[in-house]
């Protein structure tokens, strides 16, 4: 078990311009493409909050190592509890649908989940609680 | 092909960290010679990825608010700094790796 895959609060110590971490959101195979975003720290130690459940990509292509400060954020029991009734309020699922509203789909629903739901919800509601009660800034 | 999300991937917060020159003090303090910062006692390598980590000293976790908030209400797990070499493509996935015996 990685304590670290979950949400992470991450910023970097030194400014880096030859570096970049690229999430992977999807796949598109008949193109053999992969779609991305692209996540650049700011240059003063902006805080930064990752979904380490996604997989991700960091490149380093300059001369120097580059410093990333990192703390896993985890849930207590009690955050979670009711965290399933929260789902609409705490995670847009549907903004990351595969599917298209005119293919007549069944679109993600907030009584029907998935691992997916979940890791969306657990991120989210970290993200939550950092600005509810922390003080984080978006 | 429409613009892709991020708000599930990453979310960037307008604060800084308070402390950031001490932290970078810190770094310099136990990173080994300028050809090789990771050679030194306090860098280790991790068992599945291509970065190396260092402890985060807790005297600094408690010098900054929002680090010390995260620390204390999500699990207090120990921070680290990750570092990742010059010339080095990491991939960071999700996969349950047999335990090493």
């Amino acid at each position: 078990m990685d304590q670290s895959k979950g949400a992470a609060l991450n910023f970097a110590i030194n400014p880096r311009q030859d570096s970049i971490t690229l999430f992977k959101h999807s796949h598109y195979h008949r193109r053999f493409q992969t779609r991305i975003g692209g996540l650049r720290y700011g240059d003063n130690s902006e805080f930064s909050l990752l979904n380490n459940m996604k997989n991700h990509t960091v490149i380093n292509w300059g001369s120097s190592p580059i410093y990333t400060f990192t703390i896993p954020c985890l849930l207590m029991k009690s955050d979670f509890a009711n965290i399933l009734d929260e789902l609409d309020t705490v995670a847009d699922v549907a903004r990351d649908s595969t599917y298209q509203p005119r293919q007549n789909l069944t679109m993600p629903s907030t009584n029907l989940l998935t691992p997916q739901h979940l890791e969306i919800i657990i991120y989210n509601k970290v993200l939550q609680i950092m600005v509810r009660e922390g003080g984080f800034d978006l | 092909m429409s613009t892709i999300s991020t708000d599930n991937l990453f979310r960037h917060f307008k604060n800084k960290s308070t402390i950031i020159h001490e932290i970078r003090d810190y770094l310099e303090s136990i990173n080994g010679p300028a050809d090789d910062p990771f050679n030194s006692t306090e860098w280790n390598p991790t068992n599945k990825y291509s970065f190396e980590h260092a402890y985060f000293p807790m005297e600094l976790v408690r010098k900054d608010p929002l680090i010390e908030f995260t620390f204390e209400r999500f699990g207090k797990i120990q921070p680290w700094i990750l570092g990742v070499n010059a010339g080095v493509n990491l991939t960071i996935i999700w996969i349950n790796l047999r335990e090493r015996r």
